[in-house]
């Protein structure tokens, strides 16, 4: 029988009703804040004629103009530019009280770096944040637990980020034991797990999946010589934007699997509970808007359109309606656990990541989720687009069979007829064998488009850099 | 008017006032150990110490020193943590793992903070930063990365409770982190290993057009700031992209097991302790006896204050030679002079020769890219030494024979077979480990 356990059981089973008038409370709140302290959303206020005042609903929301990311990005540049801190229009309290700084990952141009104040950090996914006990806590996590962080790509706020390291100085002190991880030297990883006993992991569903191969190819079972039983994963699209992820990876390490959804510069989280039926948003600390990708209004519950984020708890830099640029439908449905708030059910990704090949349009994780459903595959594959020497567009995929798979020639054309069915358009598909695609431990390069400006030259630097080491 | 010292009361008390508090926690940690700690429960008794009375600075030396291989013995005996520490998994904050650089089995410790020592590690580490001009809203970069370390959460800690600003880099993504975030938020200090020092000064001068407002770099995990022409070599490289004078470098001497240990002050003699914290002695390596103040020996300490795993006569492994002459930084805290790792110490026909000073000599090398101090068995016929560059192979080889007058021989290797760590530098070569090390330090890492 399924335990339902909560850390804020009155924040978390809220009657949605009174959740939503929470939210507008808070949002009145919020506006007022953002008015007075911060130069950036004075001017967005001022830009489009609202008064903060004006805002006083969740419909009220809908008036006020997007914050996205090269709006961001932008801010940034231009304030360095001027000698002046990255953050400083959005930064809503004086500068002395900024504690940490960390950056996005980076991975869609240059990072955007936030701070926190030390306030933010108690109730955030960061380091034990409220959020993320959240999360741990609902599925299951006991005083008892060693829990092994793995994640860490050059400080960047990917999985929580280096807030599991500033523990240090972070209030609430953590309620378990952690082991401060870091990816690479992955065999004394695992090492450490097998000596120390961890009994929970919290990676990339990548690392988690080359941490069970490595441990095969020790000549360990992960299943039988390691005492893991939950992984936690996120940082990238996992079980909740592929379902058929997670059955690999429980298979792999015998351990139940939890994904986590989370945006950095709003430092949200949707994490999944003991049902596994999405990822429930924490809606008492932000506000979650679904909007057309094309018209930017809001779309009625259970459409899917893309994730428009508010801060509500924020001290430092909040971010008021930012466009996450990712594709999401939500269920507003009560859960069996209890829980009241919104569930992401479904992830498609960035709204930028979606290919456009001889005038289809796809997403990645369409084709990833088509991989991940044929048994022979590993899971892993890239989609390489060009152009032939007529200009046309050309469109492969190399999918990695697992080591048993032996006739190929039919795994190809099932490949190929499965990736047709999903996206109406036929790939020119290679087969790769198992371990033939390498490995990466966080945010897997699956897409080559070598269309655009620049990207052949880009990712032969990188291979040449990946050798260098 | 600034202070001088975080905390100048312990900082500078009296050699009386020390030995007093010394006495007083010493009492408290024989009394905590007796009720928590099976395995020093026994050493105690084994000493016949009395906790019932009043305990003095004596009664520690009648206990035996504890060697590591007693306490890898205990964790395999009683895993994962063995029957010494003080406290349950439950009371744990954060757990970590000894490097396996250092541990001539193989087997890495494991370790446990309380959130108790969290806080106390934090204070210690707090002299050593406001030492090196770390200030409220100061940004310092920490370019480590955790990996199983403790150190780093003490640090965070620190930095945290100076209200200095943490940002955190980790060691990877040097070239983007240089580029762009050191632009965007000029860094005040560094908190890295000297071998990530030395390289990541030269990525800095790459990617920055003008010098950043650097004022000093803290140094730890491995030797380098202690070593001169290594150290002369690293200040010239970030004085070259640091627009502050002076720019320093400080040493912080920690270890997984034990915690923060000592820090360098602005005077640069040795490293002070934290007699408040720790008690310090130096042994005959070969022995257990004591040496006097002055006398080259292995570093043993006893912790004070530390609520999870609290050691008592810990061998460190380390050599040092300690001094309590008056320091001019006013500070009347121990000094640790030369500390150099014993097991780096090779033992060639019949004399003792450290990693340290054949690093000073092959340093003084301008063409230098990497190099192995080969250590087999127990002795050694001649000081052997693993190159990557044809063109030192002769001066070098006439140095090291010059300064050590032993038999010297250098070999040249493929650059490929001795690829630079940009990390941690692994100096001795244990040939005879060699497929250990190089199964488990592959690095793997994709984000460079």
């Amino acid at each position: 029988m399924k335990e339902y356990r909560y850390w804020q059981r009155d924040l978390e089973t809220m009657p949605r009703d009174q959740l939503l008038a929470f939210q507008e409370y808070k949002l009145r709140s919020m506006m007022k804040y953002v008015w007075d302290r911060s130069a950036f959303y004075k001017k967005k206020f001022i830009e489009s004629g609202i008064h903060w005042q004006d805002i006083r609903t969740l419909e009220d929301l809908g008036q006020f103009p997007l914050t996205t990311k090269s709006e961001l990005r932008k801010n940034e540049i231009s304030c360095v530019e001027q000698n002046r801190a990255p953050y400083a229009n959005i930064l809503c309290v004086p500068e002395e009280n900024v504690s940490v700084i960390m950056s996005t990952a980076g991975t869609t141009g240059v990072p955007i770096l936030m701070p926190f104040t030390a306030e933010d950090r108690y109730h955030t996914s960061l380091a034990f944040g409220t959020s993320c006990i959240r999360h741990l806590y609902s599925v299951g996590i006991e005083k008892d637990d060693i829990f092994l962080y793995v994640y860490n790509m050059g400080g960047a706020i990917v999985g929580g980020g280096a807030g599991f390291i500033t523990i240090g100085g972070c209030p609430p002190n953590p309620p378990i034991p952690i082991i401060p991880g870091h990816i690479g030297k992955s065999k004394l990883l695992l090492q450490t797990m097998r000596t120390i006993g961890v009994t929970w992991l919290y990676a990339t569903p990548s690392f988690v999946f080359y941490l069970g191969e490595l441990a095969t190819k020790m000549g360990l079972d992960p299943r039988r010589d390691f005492k893991l039983r939950k992984l936690t994963v996120g940082g990238e699209p996992g079980p909740i934007a592929i379902p058929e992820m997670r059955k690999k990876i429980e298979e792999v390490w015998n351990a139940d699997c939890y994904d986590g959804w989370g945006q950095a510069e709003t430092q949200t989280r949707a994490h999944e509970c003991v049902e596994k039926c999405g990822g429930h948003a924490i809606e008492d600390m932000h506000i979650y808007e679904v909007i057309d990708p094309e018209t930017k209004k809001s779309l009625p519950p259970g459409e899917m359109g893309v994730l428009v984020v508010t801060s509500l708890n924020g001290i430092g830099a909040p971010l008021i309606r930012f466009d996450v640029n990712d594709l999401v439908r939500f269920d507003y449905e009560k859960c069996a656990c209890g829980r009241t708030s919104a569930r992401i059910t479904h992830i498609r990704g960035r709204t930028d990541d979606m290919l456009k090949v001889r005038s289809v349009r796809f997403y990645p994780e369409e084709i990833q989720k088509t991989i991940q459903a044929i048994p022979e595959s590993t899971g892993r594959y890239v989609v390489i687009v060009d152009k032939d020497s007529m200009g046309r567009d050309t469109f492969m995929v190399r999918v990695e069979y697992r080591k048993d798979v032996t006739d190929l020639d039919t795994l190809k054309k099932k490949v190929v007829s499965e990736i047709k069915n999903g996206i109406g358009l036929s790939p020119t598909v290679e087969l790769v064998a198992e371990g033939g695609l390498g490995r990466s431990a966080i945010k897997t390069t699956t897409i080559l488009d070598f269309r655009k400006p620049g990207a052949r030259e880009a990712y032969e630097e990188k291979i040449k850099l990946s050798k260098a080491y | 008017m600034e202070k001088h010292h975080w905390n100048a009361k312990i900082e500078c008390m009296t050699r009386e006032e020390l030995t007093a508090l010394q006495e007083m926690k010493l009492g408290n940690l024989f009394r905590y150990v007796m009720e928590n700690s099976p395995f020093f429960r026994r050493k105690l008794d084994r000493a016949h110490i009395d906790v019932s009375h009043p305990v003095r600075i004596q009664h520690l030396l009648e206990i035996a020193p504890t060697t590591r291989e007693e306490l890898v013995e205990d964790q395999l005996s009683n895993p994962p943590f063995g029957s010494f520490p003080c406290v349950t998994l439950d009371k744990a904050a954060a757990i970590g793992q000894t490097g396996i650089g250092f541990s001539i089995s193989g087997y890495r410790l494991t370790t446990m903070a309380t959130h108790s020592d969290v806080n106390t590690q934090g204070a210690l580490l707090m002299r050593n930063l406001w030492e090196g001009g770390v200030r409220p809203t100061h940004k310092v970069y920490v370019a480590d990365d955790p990996r199983y370390n403790l150190i780093l959460i003490y640090m965070t800690r620190a930095i945290c409770d100076i209200n200095a600003v943490i940002v955190y880099v980790a060691n990877e993504r040097s070239k983007r982190n240089a580029q762009f975030t050191a632009r965007a938020i000029p860094p005040n200090h560094y908190f890295l290993t000297p071998t990530y020092a030395h390289y990541l000064a030269g990525v800095i001068k790459q990617e920055q057009e003008k010098p950043l407002p650097i004022q000093s770099i803290f140094g730890w995990g491995e030797p380098g700031f202690s070593i001169p022409t290594k150290r002369k070599i690293i200040q010239q490289r970030w004085e070259a992209i640091s627009s502050s004078r002076p720019f320093r470098i400080f040493d912080i001497y920690a270890m997984s097991e034990a915690g923060v240990l000592a820090g360098a002050c602005k005077k640069g003699y040795g490293l002070h302790g934290f007699e408040d914290s720790v008690i310090y002695e130096v042994l005959d390596p070969n022995s257990d006896r004591v040496l006097d103040e002055g006398e080259r020996g292995e570093l043993v300490i006893t912790h004070l204050t530390c609520g999870a795993m609290p050691l008592i006569r810990y061998r460190t492994g380390d050599l040092v030679t300690l001094d309590r002459s008056p320091c001019e930084c006013g500070r009347t805290h121990i000094r640790l002079c030369g500390i150099d790792r014993l097991a780096d110490t090779i033992n060639v026909a019949g004399q003792t020769i450290f990693a340290d000073d054949v690093e000073e000599i092959l340093h003084q090398e301008d063409q230098l890219v990497n190099f192995r101090i080969v250590k087999e068995g127990d002795s050694m016929e001649a000081l052997k030494v693993l190159l990557t560059d044809r063109g030192i192979l002769k001066s070098a080889e006439t140095n090291l024979r010059k300064r050590f007058n032993v038999p010297v021989e250098v070999e040249l290797r493929d650059v490929n077979s001795l690829p630079p760590y940009i990390h941690r530098n692994f100096r001795v070569f244990y040939p005879e480990r060699n497929e250990v090390y190089q199964e488990i330090y592959n690095f793997q890492s994709t984000v460079e």
